[in-house]
């Protein structure tokens, strides 16, 4: 018996029927990545405990082929080298999955961390301290990356303290793998409670936005910032609210003001001078004592070429420039003039002298445009403006819409489905739903396929607690319930790793390709900080250059570059005991192979004898 | 004075005449062709700039008889006057013609006709919303957005944004000043004084293009190089070494050379196997050595310029495989001197060859620069040359087991040369497996040093592993008594599905996982092409086989010590 399923095991058959399977069952694996990214494989096959089974199989019968011949000889020897530097390979391959670690570790510029983000999930229920305790209680339940909790499963809230008994209990009612967060907005089951909520859609032939806008009792208005309008959204909850929205109007955009001049650069004789237009304006300045006096002969706010004549088309100071003369002394001969441009400083020029003879002197001068121009040139211009309202019975919707001039366009009563056009660039405004009284419903949605293959994806898991009702928890989230008449926080999130040290970023850096934005190479200079030792390791991380510490490796992973903010660098974080043994196989294998085709006796005298070999 | 240079644009723009595109008789062009620009991270010479933008515009490598660098130079100064009405943009894909409202039936668009689509704008958003919220593409999206490069790649050489040909005194390797920086009077680090001659040359060299008077070209062009070099990139100007090499490699095309002697090759050693013509045999074989020697000139001078191994596309691991699987042949060819060897794998490296140089959109030819993780690793360069090494000795025994299975058709009493191919693709086999698992397992190596694990089930792993597990399934199946003769032949064939997969499907179907360097799109049609032939190849070899009583049904490949 034994030894027929002995026979069974290190049979060539079975060999070429487990080879098959594996090749089937990493096709599929590969499908599933296509669809799913390369996580959805993972979790569809490879973590999965009947993949463990299919290597086994083979890892089985590899083993038993080998023992199969024993005692070996010689010749066999690259036989048997290969076949145990596969099940090495197997055997290194289950050590790393039951031992190893793999995880992101984020640090900022100037920050250290030393929590590693792993795959695993986790049900946290903490325990507040009351009063009467000092500290805070943890229960911890791990969800594997690969294992879908079991629905109905049922987990006593106990405390470790012996003292406490189950305090109550925590039910798993449902898990989504694949979970896309969404809010949905619905009418509140009780009247009169919850928020007014509108969607709005404003749209032209060109343009069109939709929002939902919610008037928070708290805050009273929403508002929603459009760029070139403000539409804002409330609840007449008195008369004084009603007779206000009737009667405010948004403030008269003020007139351009009237920009100072601009102000002149002036390079002289090694001195710089900084000089405002309107004070030089048909009168001499001395420059100091470099013996050079400065005149603005024209103003021109808005230059233009007309005729053949520079002149101004306006007092707006569109392209502002001037006309300047420079002497040394009172000598009237000795006097450059230059025509300068605020906006376009290369089109500056200076003027023939009438006599060439006397040498030039060195100047140079540039104008600065108005302070006042460059701020009207960004926001804060006027913009239109719409405000809605629902009345204090909840019956009907107002809405006022006012251009950018401050002037109202139209006004009245509005309801679902009827388009009012604002006045604004011909954007019709039309109320797509309204819920005078909402609340929010959260469910996650299970999707099968998700956009995006590489994009991680969110678990959910729907939990009961006692007799509160069921709640959804998205990865990262976390809610409050009160059990046995003390306050317990129940978290869902990623599970985590506390390193023995810290990693602090001294810097990041990107270098590109030239004369691109192309990443061509990422730098994390660390320092580790280890409790345990004196001295800190300075280190550099990069692309292919890892860091090794600690039985750890770091990795430069990947990187986010906000503008305005420090750096972030991602380091993936390994620890893989099972390293050795699959170098040690993939050796041995390789050398087997090798062995097998190459040296075996009968073809080493075809090769070396050059013997003819018959087939 | 540049402003001078807009003015006459303007002027000869206004005054249109259309005529027809005609070559510039007596121009020439090398000092032109010769010049460098900073294009997608790396200088090259001016010539592979024109030819790569052409290329990929009008799917030719000239247009009408006029070289790509008269072309681009024509986009550049003569746009209105001689492209304007030309239809020169290819569109190919039909459902994309029709989605568009053009005339399905043409193949070539006019530059405003399809700037100025409204359709293709839509397209071009759902595809960048698509982009933007890392949805997959279809093919259309692909194609569309694919369109509107061409579009902007024309319309950055008429405003001559792209034309980085203003060297960077600073460094070499900075960022290069675009001509459209110097019409534009953007600051350049240059010396007023060559800042102005160039100006002054390039005006004239404008006119003398416009004007079409070669004389005049021929005098100012070279000068344009000269200044660039001598007066304004103060020695960091790319040596005439490098540039002249990679023009070389541009003209001389070593790989359609090399295609077009192996074909030679093939025919002369289909004639000298059928008549047993001695002469032929030799001729076959002198050129089958001087088109390797061609092939692997070509090879040298690719990594010479690129400066690395070229294995980091699917056109160079087309090149380099087809390159190995004559490698192995030869060797094979040396051990058994059996003319069969190398005639069957010529079949392969002819079909490889003949791919890469025809399909440009699919086999990106252009030599670019490298993603940060395949920069300067030992490694990586050793287990993708491995890689790809045991594609060509798979190749090989495929082509050699297709033979067998057209021997099973046409010559099934010739039971013995049968055996010798099937001892032949045994070796191919070997050489194959041992490479496979070698280079699998240094992409471990590699990976565990890159990325921090040994094996990470990425679908280019995984399915270098399943090739692999195909071929060892084959190997242990001759134990069995299950595969012997033609059961090893059809199966070995079959298992080079596995490497097609690997080695084309991960990349161009799948589209998943951290190879995705090499992920490219289209030649589908190709690939399917060749799946079911193959298939329809064995089984119709099947029935003859069963048909005349399965001759040689007790061979078994040869055995190791086990």
């Amino acid at each position: 018996m034994l030894k027929g399923l002995f026979r069974f095991f290190s049979s060539v058959k079975l060999a070429v029927f487990s080879l098959l399977l594996l090749s089937a069952v990493l096709a599929y694996a590969t499908m599933m990545g296509s669809f799913y990214g390369m996580r959805g494989s993972q979790v569809a096959v490879y973590q999965r405990w009947w993949f463990g089974g299919v290597l086994f199989l083979l890892g089985l019968n590899v083993f038993c082929a080998a023992m199969s011949r024993y005692p070996w000889k010689l010749r066999q020897a690259g036989f048997v080298l290969t076949h145990l530097g596969i099940i090495i390979i197997l055997v290194g391959a289950f050590v790393t999955q039951k031992y190893g670690i793999d995880g992101n570790l984020q640090v900022s510029e100037m920050q250290q961390n030393r929590e590693v983000m792993l795959n695993d999930l986790k049900l946290t229920i903490v325990k507040q301290a009351t009063d009467s305790e000092e500290s805070t209680k943890k229960q911890e339940i791990i969800i594997p990356e690969s294992h879908v909790p079991r629905e109905g499963k049922i987990v006593e809230i106990v405390f470790k303290d012996k003292s406490e008994k189950s305090a109550g209990t925590l039910v798993v009612e449902k898990f989504i793998p694949r979970a896309v967060p969404e809010n949905q907005m619905i009418m509140s089951p009780t009247k009169g409670l919850g928020t007014p909520a509108l969607k709005i859609a404003l749209s032209n032939n060109r343009f069109r936005i939709q929002e939902w806008l919610k008037a928070d009792p708290q805050e009273k208005k929403a508002e929603l910032n459009l760029g070139p309008a403000i539409v804002t959204f409330q609840k007449l909850w008195t008369p004084e609210d009603e007779k206000n929205f009737w009667s405010q109007k948004p403030k008269k955009p003020e007139a351009a003001k009237v920009a100072d001049k601009g102000t002149l650069l002036v390079d002289v004789a090694g001195q710089r001078f900084a000089l405002k237009v309107s004070d030089l304006i048909n009168q001499w300045r001395p420059l100091e004592k470099s013996g050079f006096e400065i005149r603005v002969d024209r103003y021109l706010p808005y230059a233009v070429v007309e005729n053949n004549k520079l002149i101004s088309r306006s007092a707006d100071p569109r392209n502002p420039a001037t006309e300047v003369s420079v002497r040394k002394g009172k000598d009237s001969n000795q006097t450059e003039r230059f025509i300068l441009f605020a906006l376009m400083p290369e089109h500056n020029t200076q003027y023939k002298r009438k006599d060439e003879s006397k040498p030039r002197f060195e100047v140079a001068l540039s104008l600065m445009p108005p302070q006042q121009e460059q701020e009207l040139m960004g926001v804060g211009r006027s913009r239109g403006r719409l405000y809605l309202a629902q009345n204090s019975s909840d019956s009907e919707l107002f809405y006022r819409s006012f251009g950018a001039s401050g002037d109202l366009n139209s006004e009245g009563k509005i309801a679902p489905g009827k388009k009012v056009p604002t006045g604004w660039m011909n954007i019709e405004l039309e109320v797509k739903e309204w819920l005078p009284f909402s609340v929010q419903k959260e469910e996650p949605r299970s999707v099968e396929k998700l956009q995006g293959a590489d994009e991680p994806f969110l678990t959910a898991i729907k939990v009961k607690v006692d007799s509160y009702p069921s709640v959804w928890l998205l990865e990262g989230m976390g809610k409050m319930f009160s059990v046995g008449g003390k306050d317990v926080v129940v978290q869902y999130h990623r599970d985590s790793l506390m390193l023995p040290f810290d990693i602090y970023l001294d810097k990041f850096t990107m270098g590109t390709n030239p004369g691109t934005q192309q990443a061509a190479s990422f730098t994390s200079n660390v320092t580790v900080k280890d409790p345990n030792q004196d001295e800190q390791k300075k280190a550099v991380i990069s692309m292919n250059e890892p860091l090794k510490y600690g039985g750890y490796y770091f990795y430069q992973a990947s990187y986010q570059l906000t503008p305005g903010e420090p750096a972030v660098s991602v380091l993936a974080v390994n620890f893989d005991p099972g390293r050795v043994l699959k170098y040690l196989g993939s050796l041995i294998m390789t050398l087997g192979i090798s062995l097998m085709f190459y040296l075996n006796p009968h073809y080493l005298k075809v090769f070396l004898g050059g013997q003819k070999e018959t087939a | 004075m540049n402003a001078k240079l807009l003015v006459l644009a303007f002027l000869l723009a206004a005054q249109v005449s259309f005529g027809q595109l005609q070559k510039r008789e007596g121009f020439q062009w090398d000092m032109i062709e010769s010049l460098a620009i900073q294009d997608r991270g790396r200088l090259k010479p001016f010539d592979t700039f024109a030819r790569e933008s052409v290329l990929y515009v009008t799917g030719k490598s000239s247009w009408k008889g006029l070289s790509a660098v008269e072309v681009v130079w024509g986009w550049l100064l003569a746009f209105e006057e001689e492209y304007k009405d030309e239809s020169f943009i290819r569109v190919d894909y039909k459902p994309l013609k029709e989605k568009l409202g053009l005339e399905v039936k043409n193949q070539f668009f006019r530059f405003d006709e399809i700037r100025d689509l409204e359709t293709l704008d839509q397209a071009v958003r759902q595809a960048s919303d698509k982009q933007m919220s890392k949805e997959r593409l279809s093919e259309l999206d692909k194609k569309a957005l694919e369109l509107q490069n061409k579009v902007s790649l024309v319309e950055s050489v008429i405003t001559a944004t792209s034309l980085a040909l203003l060297p960077n005194p600073k460094n070499q390797d900075e960022a290069w000043f675009t001509l459209a920086d110097f019409i534009n009077k953007r600051a350049t680090p240059y010396e007023v004084a060559a800042h102005d001659k160039f100006g002054l040359v390039l005006e004239e060299c404008s006119l003398a293009f416009r004007g079409k008077k070669a004389d005049e070209w021929n005098r100012c062009a070279p000068t344009l190089k000269v200044i660039l070099r001598d007066e304004l990139a103060k020695g960091n100007y790319p040596s005439a070494a490098s540039l002249n090499r990679e023009i070389h490699y541009n003209h001389f095309r070593p790989f359609r050379w090399a295609w077009v002697g192996y074909t030679l090759a093939l025919v002369a050693l289909i004639l000298g196997l059928v008549g047993d013509r001695k002469v032929f045999k030799q001729t076959g074989v002198a050129l089958l050595f001087v088109s390797f020697g061609i092939h692997t000139y070509g090879f040298v001078l690719r990594c010479l310029i690129s400066g690395r191994p070229p294995v980091t596309n699917m056109y160079e691991s087309v090149v380099w495989v087809s390159w190995g699987c004559i490698l192995f042949a030869l060797m094979i060819w040396g051990a058994y001197k059996n003319i069969i060897i190398p005639a069957a794998a010529l079949v392969f490296s002819i079909a490889g060859l003949v791919l890469a140089d025809n399909l440009p959109s699919v086999l990106d030819p252009g030599i670019h620069p490298l993603v940060p993780v395949l920069r300067s690793n030992f490694w990586l360069t050793i287990h993708v040359l491995c890689i790809t090494l045991s594609y060509a000795a798979f190749a090989v025994a495929t082509c050699l087991g297709n033979l067998n299975l057209g021997m099973y058709i046409f010559k099934p009493q010739e039971a013995k040369g049968i055996q010798q191919n099937i001892l032949f693709m045994y070796r191919g086999m070997q050489i194959g497996v041992i490479l496979l698992a070698a280079g699998t397992i240094l992409g471990g190596v590699w990976a565990d040093y890159s990325w921090g694990r040994f094996w990470g089930w990425d679908p280019k792993e995984v399915w270098a592993l399943i090739a692999l597990l195909f071929y060892i399934a084959v190997l242990h199946g001759r134990f069995t008594g299950w595969l012997k003769g033609f059961g090893f032949v059809a199966t070995t064939v079959l298992s080079f599905l596995g490497v097609v997969m690997a080695w084309y499907g991960v990349n161009f179907v799948l589209g998943v996982g951290l190879h995705s360097y090499g992920f490219g799109s289209g030649g589908l049609s190709y690939v399917l092409t060749y799946l079911v032939l193959q298939i329809a190849f064995i089984g119709i070899s099947y029935y003859r086989y069963v048909k005349v009583g399965k001759p040689g049904n007790n061979y078994v490949a040869p055995r190791t010590g086990i």
